[in-house]
């Protein structure tokens, strides 16, 4: 490394002293100053703050005596749910900071909270709607009103090409995003289901679909039963397959602040296949062979059994065994019951001499013994994200953890919990509890049940049997119907030729970035069989492929609610005007839905005329606001019928988090708050405690015979015993493991300073400069044997595509022997790694294995200077657009 | 020797800025063009100052700063808005309480008069305590 830096130094020198006398560089002012300060971009006579009357007399408003104007609302740059000022100097936004007094982040921001202001005028923004009929022609600006005639015309021509499916039109989907309001994702999901149809998907079966499957075979209902403020009190932090470091920075820096303070009684133990910089504060780094956890997590428990150290009056009051025999069981949520003796017999065979063998890297069964014993004589808050969900047995895995904390009875307790950290602000909030899946409804309901769907409809005043009766295409499959390859029919089972989907509405999400195996994705979406509307900010490697662009308005330039990891809601109020034509998504659909109907109603066929009744009552009740105000009162006109009835009576009540307390809240709410009087006192930290959950309290007082003594009550709808249930879940490996041919292990995942396809952060010139391309992380001894430098550009190759990525050598950071990990942020079509990881999916959750695939990698050529790549929209003629990488004829795949 | 070439890359980069374009804000010493057209691994501030300024940049590495991630870039900028010393505006985004608090009680203090600046240390009390 040290020859390398002097080379570097000399070759600096070199190149400056020569560009002194005018060789070999160009300086060109314009690529110097790229304007980071973005007033730079802001007109400076237009003043952007436009704040509600109802926000302007809350506490999420404030003036300073230097004239700055501050307006409170959430950060939309992970799922951690801090808390933000965004402060206004001149009318214009201009500093973001942390909220002082939120439970979250305590005044704390990371790099993407803290500059993410720069963004409200960024020139790229999408500012007017753009159209055009084939994908072979540049976009052309239309009216709103002119794109939501063709949007009609063109959803109803795809319908007629599709059949009525058992879970609806089957040529027509939607495909939404964690990043979207509860608002948005309720209202689309709810229009969607009135046109009639399930395929309705968002990312968040990307990162948490594995999660939710968790929990509701665990606790019988989805999320977590603790929070963040565990952490303050937890004696052991155990944190596994997330590097909690830089995808969820402030709750990291909540962990640091435990740690340091508590040096010597507090142990974080950080387990993952690659060394991060969440290993920087950890006490033990438990590093194993990829997809080997399985193994790891049943040892910890059989350590547990066997050393008599689980719980026994927790296990004994609250938790029974269940397992699942597919072909015997009917339903894999419930399984059925089994005896404590028979799980202990079921993990007899995993005894740390086993999992030692079996995962590799530094595991012995010394350090499984220390771990399980800590975690079974401490109280213990366990945090996960991908590394765990993102596994074709990631709903297993999650289990493996929660049982720990039912044998150890580290769960309803301060400073205990089992807690799935959430990737994206409103995964949660929106899609998981908005009903933003295929086979969920909003309020925690689902779409097998006719009672569910029957209760649904009769709040929105539909027919009965509006919404369809089984669930759509979940997303690789939904996916699959769009690229509808012949393999793709195979696996699938895709018969009929109408089954192919024509027509796909994706809102505030790239995935033709983000879904893994891209290749097929994206060639079926050049062609022009299959219509694509996209609704952004700004350009994506997705909106490449579309027809329609609609310019969607931005954080704080809407109103709308968000819910983090914690069940916790918070609202973010309009503040800033929207440049150019930029719309609130709710607003598009009430405004789509009504042309939609008016179209439907002159159809001939019946079942497309009745269904124009229905899409007209999706929107009824918001027509008027929406004219109206859409940037505030649309808002909250959903919220109230979506949190006031929907919600109402569910496990997930935010019948009490009306507009005006979320106003009023440092750091929102977190459900059950069925009163306002409950959601003023910010709701329900712990769940499932008698005294502490309002549901758990109220069943206690109701049935106090059968309650008696209990001070947990696992109320989940799937668990009619009110007990928590601990799973028998063997080991299983990945899907693909490395094999002779591809050798290595490949893995991917965030750096701090972008988020997801770097669509935003890629554009705020700081984080840009930082990590302007994707890396590979190569194990120096790896590195060595195969004669790779630092920065050297690497060939990766999977039996699915190809990449070429610089390698970053580092004996501080990077993955084990035998492994690669790469970012998986950048947008260049050589770096994109989503072209070589693999869309085999869990099961049960659906959710795909992108942590884990076989890979071979080569020195490629030299290290030398790379340009950062963003996707931007080109004038090519008057009026007339293309996106950079459409001009770019070259732009194509190595090979 | 190493010094003498840092000294030079300092030295005819601080020409080349000086002598291209008058910037309102600090200009870093290396022009980002140059950096620009260095291999990947030499572009971020670390694989430099480790080298440059050694005591600066290992009393980061010793700071809580650094275990957060607290990059350079969130104090110092970026080329295009560079500070060789940070507003302390800069501080504010996190630590905007402590800095009212400072402002009230002693106008022309800065942060690092007390926590030396880059390692940061701080005497446990005070607002901060709160959290």
């Amino acid at each position: 490394m040290k020859a390398d830096r002097r080379e570097f130094l000399k070759k600096s020198a070199a190149l400056t002293a020569a560009s002194l006398v005018g060789i070999n560089l160009k300086l060109d002012k314009g690529s110097l100053i790229t304007k980071a300060n973005a007033q730079e971009w802001m007109d400076e006579e237009e003043d952007l703050l436009q704040v509600p009357e109802e926000v302007k007399n809350s506490p999420s408003y404030k003036e300073d005596d230097d004239g700055t104007v501050w307006v409170r609302g959430v950060c939309r740059f992970c799922g951690t749910g801090c808390k933000v000022w965004l402060g206004f100097r001149d009318g214009k936004p201009a500093i973001i900071r942390g909220v002082e007094d939120s439970a979250i982040n305590h005044g704390l921001l990371c790099m993407k909270g803290m500059l993410f202001y720069k963004l409200f005028r960024h020139p790229d923004r999408l500012t007017r709607p753009l159209y055009r009929k084939s994908k072979k022609e540049p976009f052309r600006p239309i009216s709103w009103d002119k794109a939501f005639e063709i949007m009609a015309d063109e959803m109803i021509k795809a319908i007629k090409k599709g059949r009525w499916a058992p879970f609806g039109w089957s040529s027509i989907a939607y495909y939404g995003s964690g990043q979207c309001l509860t608002e948005e994702t309720y209202l689309l999901q709810k229009l969607f289901r009135c046109i009639g149809t399930n395929n309705i998907e968002g990312n968040p079966r990307l990162c948490m679909a594995s999660a939710v499957g968790g929990y509701l075979t665990n606790y019988g209902t989805d999320e977590p039963a603790g929070g963040y403020a565990d952490l303050d009190k937890a004696e052991t932090i155990f944190i596994i397959g997330s590097n909690t470091a830089e995808a969820h920075p402030i709750v990291y820096a909540r962990v640091m602040k435990r740690k340091l303070n508590n040096p010597n009684d507090v142990m974080v133990i950080n387990a993952d296949p690659r060394i991060s910089p969440t290993s920087r504060i950890a006490d033990i780094h438990l590093q194993f062979k990829p997809g080997t956890d399985l193994a790891l997590l049943n040892a910890i428990a059989h350590v547990i059994v066997y050393e008599g150290l689980y719980n026994k009056d927790f296990v004994n009051k609250y938790v029974r065994f269940h397992a699942f025999t597919p072909g015997k069981d009917k339903n894999p949520l419930i399984g059925h019951e089994v005896s404590f003796e028979e799980y202990k017999k079921f993990l007899k065979k995993y005894t740390p001499e086993y999992a030692a063998r079996v995962c590799g890297g530094n595991i012995t069964p010394e350090i499984i013994r220390k771990v399980a014993r800590r975690i079974a004589t401490t109280k213990t808050v366990t945090m996960w994200t991908m590394g765990i969900n993102q596994r074709t047995r990631g709903v297993w895995a999650n289990n493996l953890i929660t049982n720990i904390h039912l044998l150890t009875g580290n769960l309803c307790k301060d400073g205990a919990d089992s807690l799935s950290l959430t990737g994206q602000p409103n995964a949660c909030g929106g899609v998981r509890e908005g009903g933003g899946l295929c086979h969920i409804l909003p309020g925690h309901r689902v779409v097998k049940s006719a009672k569910d769907r029957h209760e649904l409809e009769k709040i929105w005043g539909v027919p009965k049997g509006t919404i369809p009766p089984k669930p759509g295409h979940h997303t690789v499959k939904m996916f699959s119907a769009v690229s509808f390859t012949e393999e793709d029919k195979k696996r699938f089972g895709f018969k009929d030729p109408r089954d192919k989907i024509r027509f796909i509405w994706i809102n505030e999400t790239s995935p033709l970035q983000s879904l893994p195996n891209l290749r097929r994705f994206v060639e079926a979406f050049a062609k022009d069989d299959v219509f694509v509307v996209v609704s952004d900010i700004f350009p994506t490697r997705t909106t490449e492929y579309a027809n329609l662009i609609l310019p969607a308005a931005f954080h704080f330039e809407k109103t709308g609610v968000y819910g983090c990891t914690e069940r916790r809601s918070q609202l973010t109020p309009k503040a800033v005007k929207a440049p150019g034509e930029a719309m609130p998504e709710a607003w598009m659909v009430v405004k789509f839905a009504q042309v939609l109907a008016k179209k439907l109603e002159k159809e001939s066929d019946p079942r497309l005329r009745k269904r124009a009744y229905t899409v007209y009552k999706a929107v009824e009740p918001f027509i008027k606001v929406a004219e109206e105000d859409p940037w505030y009162g649309l808002s909250k006109a959903i919220w109230n019928e979506y949190a006031g009835k929907v919600t109402k009576g569910r496990d997930s009540d935010l019948s009490g988090a009306t507009y005006e307390v979320l106003l009023e809240r440092p750091d929102g709410v977190q459900w059950p708050a069925p009163t306002v009087e409950i959601a003023r006192k910010g709701g329900t930290l712990r769940r499932f405690v008698v005294g502490k959950d309002p549901i758990a309290t109220e069943l206690a007082r109701k049935y106090p015979e059968k309650f008696k003594g209990w001070k947990v009550i696992d109320y989940g709808h799937l668990h009619k015993d009110y007990r928590f249930w601990a799973w028998l879940r063997p080991y299983k490996g990945p899907a693909e493991a490395p094999d002779a041919e591809y050798p290595f292990y490949l893995s991917t995942g965030r750096v701090i300073d972008h988020w997801h396809t770097s669509s935003m952060t890629g554009r705020i010139p700081e984080l840009m400069r930082d990590y302007p391309h994707a890396w590979v992380e190569i194990n120096p001894k790896d590195a060595e044997r195969l004669g790779i430098g630092p920065g050297d550009l690497v060939l990766i190759e999977t039996r699915r595509g190809r990449n070429i990525i610089p390698a970053r050598i580092s004996t501080q950071q990077g993955p084990m022997e035998g492994m690669v990990f790469v970012y998986w942020y950048d947008q260049d079509k050589n770096r994109m790694i989503n072209f070589c990881t693999k869309d085999a999916f869990d099961p049960g959750s659906k959710e795909p294995e992108y942590k884990i695939c076989a890979c071979r990698i080569r020195k490629y050529a030299p290290a030398q200077p790379l340009k950062p790549f963003l996707t931007k929209l080109e004038e090519v003629g008057e009026e007339e657009y293309l996106h950079n990488s459409e001009l770019n004829k070259e732009e194509k795949l190595a090979d | 020797m190493m010094g003498k070439k840092v000294g030079l890359i300092v030295l005819s980069s601080f020409l080349l800025g000086a002598s291209a374009f008058a910037f309102s804000f600090e200009t870093h010493p290396v022009p980002p063009d140059v950096i620009r057209l260095l291999p990947p691994q030499y572009q971020q501030c670390s694989s430099c100052h480790a080298d440059v300024t050694p005591k600066i940049y290992q009393s980061w590495k010793a700071s809580k700063h650094y275990i957060a991630n607290v990059k350079c870039f969130q104090c110092h900028g970026t080329f295009n808005d560079f500070y060789k010393v940070p507003p302390i505006s800069k501080c504010e985004a996190c630590h905007y309480q402590e800095v009212k608090t400072m402002k009230e009680k002693a106008p022309n203090m800065t942060c690092w008069d007390c926590h030396p600046a880059h390692i940061f240390e701080f005497h446990g009390k005070g607002v901060s305590s709160k959290k």
